[in-house]
């Protein structure tokens, strides 16, 4: 049997490759991309607990369900947001989309 | 060495592989192929942890829908221009690099000295343990994630439509 | 009537509150106000006077503030000291009301003027009807306020502004000693009340060197105000102000307000042979050198200035040797003869266009009559020569300080009184007798800032001189109606009768302490009080006097009249000591370097330190801020990615902080 611990380090591991991808990719897209992946390593450690966790049961599968949900939800928007962009502004890279500023 | 410990060795290293590849490939559309084999090794995860409906629900939502959808908002944008020329931002890259290499240390060294008490026997979830979970328990909750996808559904096509009409 | 003692300062409250209101549209009328003010005044005071004469003192108080066991009462009160003083006040103020009519009536302010000065009368009348030493506290130092603002009346002229400045800053160390002395007081007994303070001393509740140092401190007030050596540099240079206010400020009322604080704190002096004698030597030594300084001035008013100095310094001498009656004596008829003199200086400098150097005047004794003679009166008066008042008076200060004082004080007193006799006559002579010297100066008003104001506007409205168009021109005072080139000639009924009323007083106010009626200043005043018999001098020094004030008019005859002396005689001999005189000792100089300089160099290391230190502290805090805040605002650029950056490394030293020091994790 694997041991749950695996399971949290690839989480881990996966996690942070995501946020280093959110911090410095440039393609909107990818940041997307990576935020997705984030989520899923979230999920990873919900169903290795739900599996083989200290106590084991069904809830941690119901949460993976609605984490799926709002990922889901999330990429739609997401993707939404960043068509409108592109169309306004005519580029997807970061680091021009910088209104947000003093 | 178990045959399940070299299923999860062989998806994890598909797993982490294909998320380093959708950081460190050029074109768009191979980093998005490589987050599609990323996404299908966690859902063989899934498998193997004895969670097939999420596992499967992995492959319908992640690898089919929301792929699909990453390669409709790749194909509307600038998909050709992959270059935005040199970066100007090295120290923030670097910055990035310690500070998630540090934060990635301190997790791995508190999840390897995490002790617990863990089952011998995974516990399998069914369907229907999960649907009379959902349905029961969380139902309220169930509801507000329909909601939550419709109001995304027309939020999206709100936002993305032209602002011509 | 005297029950209604209360009214006299209320008259001169209500004149100043009537002109304080409406004063502006009244303007010249304001002054008929004050004079009606004070007439009613005065008429109250003579009735006071002759009721107390046959009665007894009246006292009626009202409680104030009571804490603990003690009471502070207010009210007034009528003794035979200040039934005097209240003649006095009255009298004095009402003659400059009525002569300042003429003498400011040019002036756009008149009528603060005449505000002030009935604000002044009432303060002054407070302070002599006081039935404690608090209420004298606070009228003295409304007073003070008075004097502050008169002579700084007109403050346009950077002089007169910093003259206020001096008198009032010089005062205040004198009041600051005063104060002192009260609390001691009322810590020993307990009580303000003249009463209460006089049985304490009497009956020795207070002990001896409590006594000697309360005595001093409140003398400390008198040398303030009285303008003793050495807190008298203040004095001649109030003389900035009109010369109505030196007249009954700063030469009859006010200044004698110190030698009146000695005069009814006097048990408390008898009961200390050291502060009698420090009171003695101060005031021989003020009158000493006061009248040197007197010698060499060649301002009227300076002279008239450093003379009252000298004749208060005599009545400071008077009570240090235990002459209580002739000291208060030669306060009541100096104050008559010299505001007579300051009067008559206004006169003649009201006459002469606004000058007041004496080397410009001259020959005026044909020309000003009635200014000439009352003047020769106040002259002779204040010499001592005999019938006139100031004989009665100087003769018993004389004779006190040969009887109590010693040999030194006597001779110093003599010498005084010598000199007085001196600069008296060569002022009279230098202005009144030989020829007019002022006529040939193109323009006399090359130093007056008046001029400025409508030198130009003069010349072409000097047939009309008030016309309305002056009083577009706001804050302007006096100028001569007489246009530049006239002769001086005399001045109204409004500046002669004054002179005329003080001239009479001046020759016959000595008679009230006449020896050959038997004293009866001396007997009115020291009834009832235990104060020991007051000395009386011998006929030969009523000659000594006599022969040494007929000396020094002889002598003054001789230099400035008859020219049997070269007038630059003695300067010549003693260029140093001329030198010396000319500059006042230095004292200003000296004071400048040894208490005004180190107080400013002080104040200006703490304002830099404040500056720097303080100061630069709240602004090193305040910009750190603000350059803080630019710095991150400058950070905030807009990057997302940036924004996630720093957050997460927020959150990564958060749990870095957290598995250090609370071991999650494991």
């Amino acid at each position: 049997m694997v041991p749950v611990t695996f399971f949290l380090a690839l989480a881990a591991i996966l996690f942070c490759i995501g946020l280093y991808g959110v911090l410095t990719r440039r393609h909107l897209v990818i940041v997307l991309v990576c935020i997705e992946l984030m989520l899923n390593s979230v999920n990873i450690n919900l169903v290795a607990f739900s599996a083989i966790g200290p106590f084991a049961n069904i809830t941690g599968q119901v949460f993976t369900l609605f984490v799926i949900t709002v990922a889901a939800a999330e990429a739609a928007v997401g993707l939404a947001i960043l068509i409108a962009l592109y169309r306004n502004r005519n580029s997807i890279d970061v680091i021009k989309h910088d209104l947000l500023r003093w | 060495m178990t045959g399940q410990m070299i299923f999860f060795i062989i998806f994890a290293l598909i797993a982490i592989t294909g998320a380093v590849l959708i950081i460190a490939l050029k074109r768009i559309s191979h980093r998005v192929v490589s987050m599609a084999f990323s996404f299908m090794a966690v859902a063989a995860l899934y498998f193997l942890l004895g969670a097939e409906f999420i596992g499967i629900i992995q492959i319908m939502v992640y690898v089919g829908a929301i792929t699909i959808l990453f390669v409709f908002g790749m194909m509307m944008t600038d998909h050709r221009n992959f270059s935005f020329g040199p970066d100007p931002r090295k120290w923030q890259q670097a910055l990035s690099f310690v500070g998630v290499a540090t934060l990635l240390g301190l997790m791995l060294y508190g999840i390897s000295t995490l002790d617990m008490h863990e089952s011998t026997q995974p516990f399998v979830g069914s369907v229907e343990a999960i649907g009379l979970e959902l349905y029961g328990h969380y139902f309220i909750a169930f509801l507000g994630s329909a909601f939550l996808l419709t109001s995304a559904l027309i939020g999206a096509i709100v936002i993305a439509r032209k602002e011509a009409d | 009537m005297i029950q209604n003692a209360w009214l006299i300062p209320v008259f001169p409250l209500i004149a100043f509150l009537i002109l304080l209101f409406i004063g502006r549209f009244l303007k010249e009328k304001a002054s008929y106000v004050g004079i009606a003010a004070l007439a009613l005044s005065f008429i109250v005071s003579v009735l006071v006077l002759f009721e107390r004469i046959g009665g007894e003192t009246y006292t009626f108080v009202i409680e104030w503030i009571t804490f603990g066991e003690s009471t502070i009462t207010m009210g007034y009160e009528v003794t035979a000291l200040n039934a005097m003083m209240l003649i006095v006040v009255t009298l004095v103020s009402l003659v400059v009301h009525i002569f300042s009519r003429e003498y400011m009536h040019d002036d756009n302010r008149i009528h603060v003027f005449y505000s002030y000065l009935g604000l002044f009368s009432f303060s002054m009348l407070g302070l002599v009807l006081a039935p404690n030493v608090l209420q004298l506290f606070i009228f003295w130092e409304l007073v003070g306020l008075c004097s502050f603002l008169l002579v700084g009346f007109w403050y346009f002229k950077p002089e007169a502004a910093a003259a206020a400045k001096k008198a009032f800053l010089t005062t205040r160390i004198g009041d600051v000693g005063l104060l002192l002395g009260l609390v001691i007081l009322f810590n020993q007994t307990g009580s303000f009340d003249y009463g209460v303070i006089y049985a304490a001393v009497e009956n020795g509740l207070i002990n001896d060197t409590l006594i000697t140092a309360t005595a001093l401190l409140i003398f400390l007030g008198a040398v303030g105000k009285s303008a003793q050596f050495p807190l008298h540099v203040w004095l001649p240079d109030a003389m900035e102000g009109p010369t109505p206010v030196s007249a009954l400020i700063h030469a009859a009322t006010m200044v004698a307000a110190g030698v009146y604080l000695v005069g009814v704190m006097y048990p408390l002096f008898l009961a200390s042979s050291t502060a009698m004698t420090v009171v003695a030597y101060t005031g021989a030594i003020t009158a000493f050198f006061a009248a040197t300084m007197a010698l060499v001035m060649t301002d009227i008013k300076r002279v008239l200035a450093y003379s009252t100095i000298s004749q208060l310094g005599f009545m400071i001498l008077a009570l240090g040797t235990a002459g209580y009656v002739a000291g208060l004596f030669h306060l009541m008829t100096h104050a008559f003869f010299k505001a007579l003199l300051f009067l008559g200086a206004g006169s003649v400098i009201f006459a002469v266009h606004h000058r007041q150097d004496i080397r410009d005047m001259g020959g005026l004794w044909s020309k000003m009559k009635i200014t000439s003679v009352t003047f020769l009166i106040g002259a002779l008066a204040i010499a001592g020569v005999f019938p006139l008042a100031g004989f009665w008076s100087k003769e018993e200060i004389l004779a006190s300080a040969l009887l109590n004082g010693d040999g030194f004080l006597f001779a110093i007193a003599l010498i005084t009184a010598f000199m007085t006799a001196f600069y008296m006559f060569r002022l009279f002579f230098k202005t009144f007798t030989g020829e007019y010297r002022g006529g040939d100066h193109d323009d006399p008003h090359a130093d007056d800032p008046r001029v400025d104001a409508y030198g130009a506007a003069d010349v072409a409205e000097a047939d009309n001189p008030r016309d309305e168009s002056m009083d577009k021109e706001a804050h302007v005072p006096p100028a001569e109606d007489h246009g530049h080139h006239h002769s001086p000639e005399e001045n109204s009924g409004f500046m002669t009768l004054p002179l005329i009323v003080l001239a009479s007083l001046a020759v016959v106010a000595g008679l009230v302490n006449l020896p050959f009626m038997g004293y009866p200043l001396e007997g009115f005043l020291t009834e009832g009080l235990n104060l020991g018999s007051q000395p009386h001098g011998a006929l030969w020094l009523a000659i000594l006097s006599l022969a040494v004030a007929g000396s020094g008019i002889a002598l003054a005859w001789a230099m400035y009249y008859k020219g049997a002396i070269a007038e630059d005689f003695f300067a010549k001999k003693a260029p140093g000591v001329h030198n010396l005189l000319l500059n006042k000792y230095y004292l200003d100089e000296i004071y400048t370097a040894v208490f005004v300089r180190p107080t400013v160099a002080i104040g200006r290391f703490f304002w830099e330190m404040d500056k720097s230190i303080v100061d630069g502290m709240v602004n090193l805090i305040g910009r750190s801020t603000s350059s803080t805040g630019r710095s991150f605002g400058r950070r905030h650029n807009g990057q997302l990615q940036t924004y996630g950056l720093v957050s997460i490394l927020g959150g990564i030293v958060v749990i870095a902080l957290a598995f250090v020091l609370r071991g999650y994790f494991g």
